[in-house]
């Protein structure tokens, strides 16, 4: 019995000047970002206590003078930073500019920690910090982007208490996020999701390798902390992105029709009764960059299986066919809907109709399930490689985690879990073209440098949307921009 | 005095060539230095054997040839050479990696070895491993690996072997060819047990939803006659229920295909409804129990219940752990497969279930690795495999009613590009997390 098999190589990446890379921090050494700055410096805003604002600044400067790499052996995986002077990664400043901080005060922080009841911790935690925010954004220094510096005494209050419960299974803990508690990152970018700044949460162990973070705080978030020149590499390329600009994006298929790929995921509201759900479009900006916005779909559904009515997803595709009209001026030739759960007839029967009224021909819609029985074991101790694919008999097993021979290790630990991919019958494309865009779609996520992600940008933006807008009320006008969600 | 050509000359071309053929076989370009060398006999330049470009990353290469001496030191598995001494300097001149190869024409081995790879504190002599260290397709990885910097960010190179195969961990289910349906006088199979658990011969590989029976077996010739309505059972052919697009028809295939192997299997494995779980049961209290069975490559065996006591209370009760898997069945166009998917169940004594089952597994899903799961999955297949042949001992005996489903072995799926494994045991400051940290395991290899 035998399955056809492939070996995707690594996606490549373009950069500033046209430059192409696999990896987006050689990439941006070589080349630049995709799109540079205009003002060329980035003006970061810092929200926290006396000690953490001066902590975080301090970091700010250190990477300016760049970090030298503790792990020479996997130069690839943990580069050193080169600093922000002549080999500039970013070609661009980070600066925090005068009176672009605000202090969070001990007696603050206190009142906080006093508070007995989780819920309300965090609510006046959000409230405070949210002000903060306001006002900041209303100075005359107007930040590209403000960072919330947390204290540690802070985090371990609204961090601490999370259930023990939490899907031990889950390779991917992030993604679990079977939050019985108030989750405070969450409901503090609800809550400033209407300001005009996005903003980054920092925790003290980014910038100081003694901070000690409670071990039960760091296990249940799953927080490693990774080598400081890859901290360097991930917060600067996430303040550089949330400021404003693109560092790098897929490389455009010349030869390729111009696709827009959609995301489709679910949530459930704070009250656990009520599944919603959120979506994020990608495609590729007109001029140069990539545009993810994120989105609220005016739907409902019950039950354990959540779908979308035919009508639902019909106004959903014409909603999202009428977004990328509004940037490029005519519709796509090929949309790609990427959906965590099975396709029903009614939901591909609407998917239909919103694409012949707008008259596209190509679509493929694909569900996407993540974490797979089916696998692949090789005879060794590391596992298969990153990009490895099987076709079974139509369906797509597709290993968006495995060993990877750019940084020469598998940089996981535990045994990875393929995607399947199912496509519906109403598809035009071949299961390895959807498999092979699957993995390149991986690349994008401007909040870790490291490429190996698991889910494709569509489907996990989607998803952290949805973590957002479980806290906003249905009816209430979202902002579309992805990086106030992230 | 006529012109001669000695037989050291001839054996060094001789050796050249063989060296040659194999830089060839492995995919790689080797080009002869001309008559002005000092000490390599020729240059390997990479090429990548998918796309057939070559890499512009070169290798020097020497050929030492020998007719038939022994090597010094030499075993079956080891020798060691001592470098010339002017080679070395010469050597360390190069600008590019410089490797050694001997060649022996009376049993046409030949290994290798990267000069620089001296023993420590006695630059001149290598020492060759003759497994790791045999000149041929295998070692594309290994050449590679020596071409580039890996202390510079960015610098890398593909995989170059022959790539490798791998199993998956699903088993195509055979069926029989004749499924028997009938009505039934009760609306579910719950309803049906009371009736049934009256009845003498009495088993449970059968589906009852909406009022349709169905089994692999004739239920007239068990105590499922009770449960059935005689005059309506009939036998059609199996790919009628078990390949229909009806979402009800699926739902149940699986539902019988899974008390179907619950009923095969029931000698060895244990199933759980409310966790979907397949497990080995406990023989005895606070007791361990091994399961043999003939991997790939030997009959081998694996503790599949393991107790432990309590290490810090002795007196105190410890836990039991027994190999688990969830054992699923997905439908790949007309056929179907059972998927497994190794896990861990927990008890208090092999028989109460554990109160928090949930930390243990997280604990030792953080301890698995790529070889410990594809030996339990080859473990599993060799029960599943087992389970499908009648047996007729001491023991045991079954009838053929008892065997309906046979699996066939797992598919392998061919990769044309292999994890550089070899190297990146030598490279790569992880590797040793890459291996399983369960002492506790007997066997298990595939």
């Amino acid at each position: 019995m035998n399955f056809k098999t492939r070996v995707f190589d690594e996606p490549i990446l373009e950069f500033g000047e046209g430059g192409q890379h696999c990896d987006p921090r050689q990439g941006l050494r070589e080349f630049g970002p995709l799109q540079p700055r205009s003002g060329d410096v980035v003006r970061v805003g810092v929200i926290g206590t006396n000690e953490t604002v001066a902590g975080f600044t301090e970091f700010l400067d250190e990477t300016a003078r760049g970090i030298a790499s503790e792990n020479k052996q996997l130069i690839n995986l943990n580069p050193d930073f080169p600093g922000l002077g002549n080999q500039n990664p970013f070609r661009c400043k980070f600066e925090v500019p005068s009176g672009a901080t605000a202090t969070m005060s001990r007696a603050q922080v206190n009142d906080i920690r006093t508070i007995g009841k989780h819920d309300e911790a965090v609510r006046q935690a959000v409230e405070m910090i949210t002000e903060q925010l306001t006002a900041l954004t209303e100075s005359s220094v107007k930040p590209d982007v403000i960072v919330l510096a947390l204290p540690i005494l802070l985090i371990e209050k609204l961090v601490n208490a999370r259930s023990e419960e939490r899907d031990e299974d889950a390779e991917d803990e992030e993604e679990a996020s079977t939050d019985i508690l108030l989750d405070f990152r969450d409901l503090l970018k609800a809550r400033t999701l209407h300001l005009d700044v996005p903003t980054q949460i920092v925790w003290p162990d980014t910038w100081d390798d003694a901070a000690k973070i409670p071990r039960k705080v760091k296990r249940d978030s799953n927080r490693q902390t990774q080598a400081k020149a890859t901290r360097a590499w991930n917060l600067l390329n996430a303040l550089f992105y949330k400021a404003g600009k693109v560092p790098w994006r897929l490389l455009p298929d010349d030869a390729g029709l111009r696709t827009s790929f959609l995301g489709i995921g679910f949530y459930r509201d704070v009250d656990g009764q009520q599944l919603w759900t959120s979506t994020a479009q990608m495609f590729d900006e007109r001029g140069r960059g990539l545009i993810l916005r994120g989105a609220r779909a005016q739907t409902e559904t019950r039950g354990r299986h959540p779908y979308l009515t035919a009508q639902d997803a019909d106004d959903l595709v014409t909603q999202s066919i009428a977004t990328y009209k509004a940037h490029h001026r005519h519709v796509p030739a090929r949309i790609v809907i990427l959906k965590t759960s099975r396709f029903r007839p009614e939901e591909a029967e609407g998917i239909d109709a919103a694409l012949r009224r707008a008259g596209i021909e190509l679509s493929d819609l694909v569900w996407v399930q993540e974490s797979s029985p089916i696998a692949i074991f090789r005879d060794g101790n590391y596992p298969v490689l990153r990009g490895t694919f099987v076709d079974l008999r139509g369906k797509g097993l597709l290993y968006t985690r495995g060993s990877v021979p750019y940084y020469g290790t598998y940089p996981g630990l535990r045994v990875p879990r393929p995607l399947l991919l199912v496509q519906h019958e109403n598809s035009d494309s071949a299961i390895a073209k959807v498999a092979e865009e699957v993995l390149a779609l991986t690349k994008v996520n401007w909040n870790s440098t490291q490429f190996d992600q698991k889910l494709p940008a569509p489907i996990k933006a989607a998803r952290e949307v949805g973590r957002i807008l479980k806290h906003i009320a249905f009816g209430t006008q979202v902002s579309p921009d992805f990086r106030r969600y992230t | 005095m006529e012109k001669r050509i000695t037989d050291s000359q001839i054996l060094g071309e001789l050796g050249e060539t063989a060296v040659k053929k194999i830089v060839l076989e492995i995919g790689f370009i080797y080009e002869n230095r001309g008559r002005l060398e000092a000490g390599t006999d020729g240059l390997i330049e990479l090429r990548d054997r998918r796309s057939g470009a070559p890499l512009g990353k070169l290798l020097g290469v020497q050929v030492k040839s020998t007719a038939n001496g022994k090597y010094i030191r030499e075993t079956d598995h080891q020798f060691e050479y001592v470098m010339k001494a002017t080679d070395l300097a010469y050597w360390r001149k190069y600008n590019v990696p410089v490797i050694i190869v001997l060649w022996r024409q009376s049993d046409g081995t030949a290994y290798w070895k990267d000069v620089s790879e001296a023993m420590h504190g006695d630059e001149r002599r290598l020492k060759f491993d003759k497994g790791d260290d045999a000149f041929g397709p295998d070692c594309a990885d290994r050449l590679a690996a020596l071409t580039i910097d890996r202390r510079t960010p960015g610098v890398y190179v593909p995989p170059l072997n022959m790539g490798e195969s791998a199993i998956l961990n699903m088993m195509r289910i055979r069926l029989p060819d004749e499924i028997f349906i009938a009505t039934s006088p009760f609306g579910t199979g719950r309803d049906g047990i009371p009736a049934l658990l009256k009845q003498q011969k009495t088993r449970f590989d059968w589906v009852i939803r909406k009022r349709r029976y169905i089994s692999f077996f004739d239920p007239r010739e068990f105590g499922t006659r009770a449960i059935v309505d005689l005059d309506q059972v009939e036998a059609v052919d199996t790919p009628l229920i078990v390949l229909n697009d009806e979402l009800d028809d699926t739902n149940d295939t699986i539902e019988l295909l899974r008390r179907s192997v619950a009923h095969q299997t029931a000698a060895q494995i244990r199933h759980l409804a409310k966790e979907r779980l397949f497990y080995f049961h406990a023989l005895g209290m606070n007791k361990s129990r091994s399961y043999r069975y003939a991997s790939s490559v030997k009959d081998t065996s694996a503790k599949v219940v393991s107790y432990y006591p309590n290490k810090k209370f002795p007196e105190k009760p410890g836990y039991v752990r027994h190999h688990a898997a969830n054992l699923r069945f997905e439908r790949l166009g007309d056929e179907w497969f059972i998927v497994i998917d190794p896990t861990f169940y927990f008890t208090r004594n092999g028989f109460e279930p554990h109160p928090f089952p949930g930390a243990l597994l997280a604990g030792k899903k953080r301890l698995e690795r790529n070889a410990a799961v594809r030996g339990q999955v080859v473990m599993w297949q060799s029960l599943l495999e087992d389970s499908a042949t009648p047996k007729n001992d001491l023991f045991q005996e079954t009838a053929a009613s008892d065997h309906f489903l046979g699996f066939e072995r797992l598919p392998l799926a061919e990769l044309a590009q292999a994890v550089p494994e070899d190297t990146w045991n030598r490279t790569d400051p992880r590797a040793k997390e890459m291996i399983a940290a369960d002492l506790f395991d007997e066997g298990l290899s595939a």
